[in-house]
């Protein structure tokens, strides 16, 4: 790889560089995605931009009943660590994780992965259960993305060539929530999902009976998504297993996987099937106030 | 065995300091002023014709050096025994990733510029990707001139099947005739690399007189000289090979690879080039392990005893079929296990494809074999209802039995090892889970055999060098030697060195391999340690008012130091005998040769596991390995390749497979080519089960491959007993656990065949 | 076009000049010449060019040496201190736990900065700190003991 590196040494420069060179510079936050595509040549840049220096981007924040702000370079180590993060968001935590191992935890970024929007993104389910919202960055202001709204196919966002993912909003979750991240790969560490599925389940009185049910897959799609017909069917519910069982069978049928060298797509609508339903379970009794190791 | 000095117990390794700081210079870490850079042009097509090479716009790249194509060359055909490979592809393209040009250039990024800029016109061809549609009468043929070829075992010509070899003992249809059953399957292995960390590199500096410098990752130095020598046409003596340490070999690093063409673009740029290649070429393009078709074919009585047994191996040999030392893999005779049967034929056919070319992969054609054949044993002891480890002691070799193949092995100690493992493991115990399972697998293997020479030097100060060119890749094989030399000495290991030393430095040696180091190199070191002790004693009797006739007899060594038997406390120094010599040291070299293969051995694996069901995913809990290893000269050595070899096995279980589609490989990165990483790491107990006499110094057995045979059908075994699932085909995936689940049972259900007058019987 | 560029590695500042696109590993092992530190994969896959980056493991591999000029590197060069080895460098040797040797600078890198923060971890929490090192040679079972070893002695 060969190219021209900018190093801004705040946000505005970088969105001036960015308003410059536009589609041309690649934006380089942790180097996990960016660098690799580089070096494998399924990218070629002449300009690249590193956030690196940019440290006010580089934080997580609690916004107390609002909820919780994550820097764009917030690291997945460091938001997987974060006490605000693991006790308000604990599958956003776990997610993070699991993703790949240490080093690349330290290095990569929760933004610069959402950016690079691999429908495996270990991170995204969990926002997109959380409803996330991104705010975009260029010198004509900033705006609001729900993340459900960002993703348009593998590797291409609603980003347009002068912006720059600034934060990611995660608003506030009040009552009871249980929610957990599970995710499906061949090893016991270094993996892109297979598949990957986060739920989670609110309670309001009854112990039994989710006021709210949200179903996120990854890997299964070509984007992230939310499985809402299989929400639907939780949703305001008593929750027994013959109904997990019916939202997931629902979920699978909302998914469209691939078979790829990870996996078939017969393997992955079972497992999605077998994951939610671990996952809705594991939610459920989370909501309840037990402690459940995934 | 306690009053040996050095040997059997657990020294440091004499290398381990340099590897733990980061001193440790590996072949990618030398660096010469003026090196280059160099890269290859590879192949995208399996099969195709070279229309055309231009190469003057990666010519004209501002810092390229160098540029060379099959013109530029030597048109030698290479290999270690079948001489089928070019250094680059002439006229044709035989595999995805195959050489056609190189470049020099002043760093990595113009290199890879420049071959970009390298234009290659192809004309493709039908390209040959099914191992068995390239053995019919009538396909394609990879190598048209195969019948011209040097080193064919026998002749061929007209067929992608470029060897067959056959073993066989007594009359199989007699055998099949009087069976009460007869079973068949047939189970698969794919593509396996070697993994180690450190992928292919070297660097080839020349002379302005011509001589020839090179640092190779490589195992085998005295090979690679005498190859660069053929290919550059001029004496061995030309060439010096220089070794540097050796990150893992497995058995992929016995052969030249980039070696020649580093030499043709030093020559042609006049600069040092060097030349690393990257994991996804190791994918593509280093040379991995076979995979197998093998059909077994077993003929049983009621009770359990094995009559007749048949075994049909095709081994997709790829493109060429120059990585294999000998033409063939040593697996195919293990295709009949470790067991007492009357009535054995087995075959393997080794074939041609436009796939990589496949090589030597720790233990060569063992594990796909002890696979297939520890699979079946368990598949027939289940449908006798007999446990498996019954079925497996009553059909198992004992001393004085005749080896499947009709050889006499000498020091069996099977069953020692199935006592040990067993005792040692669950086995027999109630399951902890539901899911939870236990399998047990057997295997044998030769040490290898081959030729080394060592040195050793008591210097005017009483301390010892050794001068040896053997390789030690990692196994430990460097402190062995030190360790053998001190106990003939009873001299501490703080008093002996052994470096590195190149081909110039070193008499010949064969290179690690076959696991014969402690064997072959460490009885020349043992022998040339016991001449100079008889002359360190011949010189002291001297000091010691001893008669030189009674001196051998007499004197005694320890601690460095030489003294009567009789009259310990009046002892001399090393430093003084070798005065009393009138030289300034005391050397001796020998030779040790040996082609004298029945020296075997023998494992017994069990396996625990966990599986998950609902995923397929298998946990393995704990693996049991006894290991007939006749003399532990480095306990901790010896476990430490024992537990390196079952986690490789483990990954041939359960995860590995370069994923071949339509020739090309699919999968050419470490994260879709899966190792085990730490966490997917069992507890792992080994067991040295020491007794049985080998041909190395102490009665030392090989160790260094056997670890890698039973453990891949003991994890198959152990998921047959979790879940009822039996899987044939590696690796046993969580999506082939899950489809199996719901197609209840096995992907392939085994063939049993009743003898027609015990029908009734049924 | 060639950039200056400082960076701080065990201890001591090194000035060299290079192309902005060179990745740390690259220039650690070429530019300073500290050529403990591998290149097993490039690509982030397999962690044999693990250096600590103030205190944490990274893979130099995947980062462009420009934009770590304000940080603490730590190589496998600077892991013993005025010649004394760490812990685990002497564990590791005690326990037969080398072989090869290439993973192993890498390895320890992950290792110090587990005990760096956790100096009792549990087999779990190692195999964890770990995972990103890939060993073909030694199943990692000596390693997991030689922690063990370690954390017996601090």
């Amino acid at each position: 790889m060969r190219f021209e590196l900018l190093l801004p040494r705040s946000l505005p420069e970088a969105l001036e560089m960015k308003k410059t060179h536009g589609e041309k510079a690649g934006v380089l936050a942790g180097g996990t995605d960016l660098l690799v595509l580089l070096k494998d040549q399924k990218l070629k840049a002449e300009v690249v931009m590193s956030l690196s220096g940019i440290r006010e981007l580089n934080f997580i924040r609690d916004e107390k009943e609002r909820g919780v702000t994550l820097g764009a370079l917030a690291t997945h180590g460091s938001v997987a660590a974060s006490p605000i993060i693991r006790q308000q968001f604990p599958d956003l935590a776990e997610a993070c994780f699991q993703v790949s191992c240490v080093q690349i935890q330290n290095l990569g970024t929760v933004g610069g992965n959402l950016c690079n929007a691999s429908p495996a993104a270990d991170a995204a389910p969990p926002l997109l259960l959380a409803d996330a919202i991104l705010i975009l960055a260029s010198t004509r202001g900033e705006r609001s993305v729900s993340i459900h709204d960002f993703f348009l196919a593998p590797r291409q966002t609603v980003l347009k060539p002068d912006e720059i993912l600034k934060e990611i909003f995660i608003p506030e979750v009040s009552g009871r929530r249980g929610a957990t991240y599970l995710k499906l790969g061949r090893r016991r560490a270094m993996e892109i999902a297979i598949v990957g599925v986060g739920v989670a389940v609110h309670l309001n009185g009854s112990d039994q009976v989710a006021s709210k049910c949200r179903i996120a897959l990854g890997s299964v799609a070509p984007t992230p998504l939310r499985a809402r017909k299989a929400e639907g069917i939780l949703t305001g519910q008593e929750i027994t297993d013959q109904l997990i069982e019916e939202a997931a069978e629902v979920a699978a049928k909302e998914a469209s996987p691939i078979s790829d060298i990870r996996g078939g797509a017969e393997y992955r609508l079972d497992m999605i099937r077998v994951l939610c339903r671990r996952a809705a379970r594991a939610a459920l009794a989370r909501a309840q106030g037990k402690q459940v190791e995934v | 065995m306690s009053d040996f000095y050095v040997v059997g117990k657990s020294v440091a390794r004499v290398d381990a300091f340099a590897k733990v700081t980061g001193e440790a210079v590996y072949s990618a870490d030398v660096m010469l002023p003026g090196m280059l850079y160099g890269m290859a042009k590879r192949s995208p097509y399996p099969h195709a014709r070279i229309v055309r090479i231009d190469t003057r716009r990666a010519e004209a790249l501002p810092g390229v050096k160098a540029v060379v194509t099959a013109k530029d060359v030597s048109d030698i055909l290479l290999g270690l025994r079948l001489r089928d490979v070019p250094i680059l592809a002439r006229e044709q393209v035989r595999f995805v990733g195959e050489k056609v040009a190189a470049v020099a250039a002043v760093d990595e990024e113009t290199a890879r510029e420049a071959v970009d800029l390298i234009d290659v016109e192809y004309a493709e061809l039908p390209a040959l990707t099914d191992v068995e549609e390239a053995m019919k009468e009538g396909s394609i043929l990879v190598h048209e001139n195969l019948h011209t070829y040097s080193g064919l075992p026998a002749p061929a010509k007209g067929t992608n099947i470029f060897y067959h070899d056959t073993f066989s003992k007594g009359d199989t249809a007699q055998g099949f005739a009087e069976a009460d059953l007869i079973f068949e399957h047939t189970f698969t292995t794919p593509l396996v690399h070697q993994g180690y960390m450190e992928t292919h590199a070297a660097m080839v500096d020349v002379s302005p007189d011509g001589s020839v410098t090179v640092w190779s990752s490589n195992k085998v130095p005295f090979r690679v000289r005498s190859l660069m020598a053929e290919i550059i046409g001029a004496p061995i003596t030309r060439v010096r090979v220089i070794p540097s340490f050796v990150g893992g070999d497995f058995g992929g690093k016995g052969m030249v690879f980039d070696e020649p063409l580093c030499y043709y673009l030093a020559l042609k740029s006049r600069r040092p080039v060097k030349m690393v290649m990257s994991r996804q070429e190791e994918f593509l393009a280093g040379s991995p392990r076979h995979p197998s078709i093998i059909r077994l074919k077993a003929g049983v009585t009621q009770s359990g005893e094995l009559l007749a047994w048949e075994a049909n191996a095709i081994f997709d040999s790829g493109a060429y079929a120059a990585y294999k030392p000998q033409v063939g893999l040593g697996g195919t005779k293990k295709l009949a296990g470790t067991y007492r049967i009357p009535h054995v034929r087995i075959d393997g056919y080794y074939v041609y494809t436009h796939t990589v070319p496949c090589g030597h992969c720790r233990a060569p054609g063992d594990p796909q074999a002890s696979f297939a054949v520890e699979s079946f044993m368990d598949m027939i002891a289940s449908h006798l209802k007999i446990d498996p480890f019954r079925f497996r002691w009553m059909n198992a070799l004992d001393e004085g039995d005749l080896s499947p193949t009709g050889e006499p092995w000498k020091g069996i100690n099977l069953k020692e090892t199935m006592t040990a493992a067993v005792k040692a493991s669950s086995w027999g115990k109630p399951k902890p889970d539901k899911h939870y399972g236990i399998g047990i697998a057997c295997a044998e293997r030769p040490t290898g055999t081959g030729e080394s020479s060592a040195v050793v030097i008591v210097n005017g100060d009483g301390s010892v060098n050794i001068i040896s060119g053997s390789s030690d890749p990692g196994t430990g094989a460097r402190t062995i030697l030190c360790q053998i030399v001190a106990e003939a000495l009873k001299v501490p290991m703080d008093r002996i060195t052994i470096n590195l030393v190149d081909t110039d430095s070193a008499p010949f040696d064969q290179g690690a391999g076959a696991g014969r180091t402690t064997f072959v190199a460490g009885l020349s070191a043992y022998n040339a340690a016991l001449e100079v002790r008889k002359e360190l004693v011949q010189n002291a009797a001297k000091l010691l008012n001893c008669p030189q006739e009674k001196a051998q007899e007499l004197i005694e060594t320890r601690d460095g130091f030489l003294f009567v038997k009789s009259d310990p406390d009046k002892k001399i120094s090393y430093a003084q005998a070798v005065k009393a010599s009138k030289k300034s040291q005391i050397m001796a070299e020998e030779t040790f040769s040996s082609n004298d293969m029945d020296d075997t051995c023998f494992a017994t694996h069990i396996a625990e596991v966990q599986v998950d069901p609902g995923r397929g995913v298998v946990e393995v809990l704990r693996i049991t390995a006894a290991h007939d290893i006749g003399f532990a000269i480095n306990p901790a050595a010896a476990e430490g390749q024992i537990e390196g070899g079952i986690l490789s096995g483990v990954g041939f279980a359960l995860l590995e497979e370069m994923q071949r589609s339509e020739g090309k490989i699919a999968n050419p990165t470490l994260a879709d080519y899966k190792l085990c990483t730490p966490r997917d790491a069992p507890e792992i107990v080994t067991l040295l089960v020491e007794g049985a006499p080998g041909a190395g110094p102490f009665n030392a057995k090989a160790i260094g491959e056997i670890p890698t045979c039973p453990i891949a059908a003991a994890v198959a075994n152990a998921v047959y007993d979790a879940v009822g699932v039996r899987i044939t085909d590696l690796p046993i995936t969580g999506e082939k656990i899950v489809k199996a689940l719901k197609e209840s049972g096995a992907v392939r259900q085994m063939a049993v065949t009743r003898r027609k007058e015990r029908e009734h019987e049924i | 076009m060639k950039i200056p560029v400082r960076l701080k590695v065990n201890g001591e500042i090194y000035d060299v000049v290079i192309a902005p696109y060179r990745t740390l590993v690259d220039v650690l092992r070429e530019e300073i010449r500290l050529i403990g530190t591998k290149k097993g994969c490039d690509v982030g896959d397999c962690g044999a060019c693990t250096v600590l980056l103030d205190g944490k493991p990274v893979n130099a591999c995947l980062i462009l040496a420009a934009t770590v000029q304000d940080a603490e590197i730590l190589t496998i060069e600077g892991l013993a201190a005025n010649g004394k080895l760490h812990p685990l460098q002497e564990a590791f040797i005690k326990e037969g736990a080398v072989q090869c040797g290439f993973c192993v600078p890498g390895i320890l890198m992950s290792l110090k900065a587990l005990l760096d923060t956790n100096p009792t971890p549990t087999l779990e929490e190692t195999k964890w700190a770990m995972a990103g090192n890939l060993c073909r040679c030694t199943g990692y079972t000596k390693m997991f003991k030689a922690v063990e070893t370690a954390t017996r002695r601090t």
